[in-house]
């Protein structure tokens, strides 16, 4: 059995290195606020593709994938689950060297949403991108704190407190860069300790054969790639996360991030590519739990993962699995923190005539807030399920229109905002939740595959019908014109 | 259809093998931007 002291110690050596790394590294390197939230053309490949793994690879992996896999259907969600994670990244690969043409001086996605469709668009997606990245960055916390928790009984506070605090040491010092560069020291940490628990579990369950044999005598169904219910839920994941992940700022600061265009394709798509097996192998654990019957209730589908490695792993192993979810949760926690400040920062000037040293100032308090924000929220032990698919479901309904006007010159503010809306209607009047909350008794029955599906299919009709009807005409050559450089007093350069 | 035990471990044996690929690829690629930082 490990100690909480024993996990508390590795978990305290992991995080200080990863503090101090960062620290060491931005020193020097933070001279304005561009530096501290762009660190435009700066990137190349190998950093980039390593600070989009490890971005994107959040402690969730062990969390949910392995739930999907246990209870919504087993092999086939596990992989709805990869196939969503991964199109998000492909999906950059493909508008970021748009986003990067169009807005040369850009830095967020709200700059980009006031610049196209002006306030009342920039409004909307400001509340659905952070509200989105909130809840992440909580359920990371609230993760890790219930994973250390159910391996050595670490007390909840504790975590989050580690992990607010060394994060917010680091990033709130040396914003993005030192995100990125602690991200790719982590992603070369989280690689071989991924293979090294998948490989290590498996041996001890006796092989594959002999893991196969426990799920198929357990439940054969979750072993079933016909699986009405895991196609389902395949498919709403896909679209579920494809849409938020395209309301995540984290992504847009990283195709600044990039070099060039051509580093920012190729990694992305490197990126795509990596996370699906990640995802595969940490989903797998789902069906192997239930196999050896330690799913007893709806609850334990979620930590799954954990409940296999204390089954069979012997202590070292255990401790190793640890130190893979603090270095997960960390590589993800630092990104949101600087993700989130920077989306409130861009728009200081604009709306607050902040610039230089000050608008540097206010990122860095905005990084304190969050941190301190999900720290309190992590410790908690909310459940953020619903919270979660909510966030999803506004992006849902919301990441078509926004895009539309990367591309269309027909689509209009008016256009955007009501197909939009009416996405997030359709959506809600089928999202589960809403069924105990709006009165919605005479509708079909709830069902997340339709609420997330009706919003994104709903949102693309109108947003093309709109576009059609809507006579109007929009030069996208003027889109990056009110989109200004944050240096030298907000002056554009 | 129920994936088959050869299925399974091809699946497992194959993600690993990927995430495997991923690391070497991450490091030369990390290396190559030192070098061509220090250039």
């Amino acid at each position: 059995m490990v100690t909480a002291t024993t996990l508390v110690a590795v978990s305290a050596v992991v995080l200080l290195a990863f503090a101090a790394l960062g620290a060491w590294y931005a020193r020097g390197r933070i001279e304005t606020v561009e530096d501290y939230i762009t660190a435009r053309d700066s990137t190349g490949g190998g950093a980039l593709t390593a600070t989009l793994v490890a971005s994107s690879m959040g402690a969730w992996i062990l969390f949910s994938p392995a739930e999907a896999g246990a209870a919504f259907g087993g092999i086939t969600a596990v992989a709805g689950y990869a196939a969503g994670s991964a199109l998000a990244l492909a999906g950059f690969a493909v508008i970021g060297p748009r986003i990067r043409d169009r807005l040369p001086e850009g830095h967020s996605l709200t700059e980009y949403a006031h610049a196209r469709y002006g306030t009342a668009m920039y409004t909307y997606v400001l509340v659905v991108s952070v509200a989105y990245m909130f809840v992440f960055l909580a359920a990371e916390f609230t993760g890790i704190a219930s994973a250390l928790s159910l391996i050595a009984g670490v007390p909840g506070w504790q975590t989050a407190a580690a992990v607010g605090v060394t994060v917010l040491a680091y990033t709130g010092y040396g914003g993005l860069r030192a995100s990125m560069v602690t991200d790719t020291v982590q992603t070369v940490l989280i690689l071989p300790l991924l293979i090294v628990s998948v490989v290590v579990t498996l041996v001890a369950l006796g092989g594959t054969d002999a893991a196969h044999a426990t799920v198929v005598e357990a439940s054969p169904e979750l072993l079933d790639l016909g699986s009405a219910t895991g196609l389902e839920f395949g498919a709403y994941v896909v679209v579920a996360v494809v849409g938020a992940e395209m309301l995540n700022q984290a992504w847009w600061q990283r195709v600044y991030a990039a070099r060039d265009a051509a580093t920012l394709r190729r990694s992305f798509l490197v990126a795509a590519v990596a996370v699906v097996p990640m995802v595969f192998l940490a989903g797998i654990f789902g069906p192997i739990a239930v196999g050896l019957g330690l799913v007893e209730a709806p609850a334990d589908a979620s930590v799954s993962f954990f409940l296999v490695v204390n089954e069979v792993l012997p202590d070292p192993a255990v401790i190793a699995v640890a130190v893979l979810a603090v270095l997960l949760v960390v590589s993800s926690a630092d990104t949101l923190f600087n993700a989130i400040a920077s989306i409130v920062t861009v728009d200081l000037p604009r709306l607050t005539g902040l610039a230089g040293d000050d608008l540097t100032t206010a990122a860095r308090a905005v990084t304190v807030v969050v941190a301190a924000a999900a720290t309190v929220v992590g410790a908690q032990g909310y459940s953020v399920l619903t919270l979660f698919l909510l966030a999803d479901l506004l992006a849902a309904a919301t990441f078509i229109p926004l895009l539309h006007g990367l591309y269309s010159t027909r689509a209009w503010s008016g256009g955007a905002l009501l197909a939009s809306a009416v996405a997030l209607a359709v959506g809600l009047a089928f999202f589960p939740p809403a069924r105990g909350v709006l009165p919605l008794g005479g509708l079909p029955t709830a069902s997340y595959f339709v609420s997330f599906l009706g919003a994104a299919g709903v949102s693309t009709i109108l947003a093309l019908l709109t576009a059609r009807l809507g006579g109007r005409e929009y030069d996208l050559d003027r889109l990056g014109d009110g989109v200004r450089h944050l240096d030298d007093g907000g002056e554009r350069r | 259809m129920t994936l088959s035990a050869l299925g399974f471990a091809v699946l497992i044996w194959g993600a690993v093998a990927l995430v495997a690929l991923v690391f070497v690829y991450e490091l030369l690629a990390v290396w190559r931007d030192r070098k061509e930082a220090d250039r």
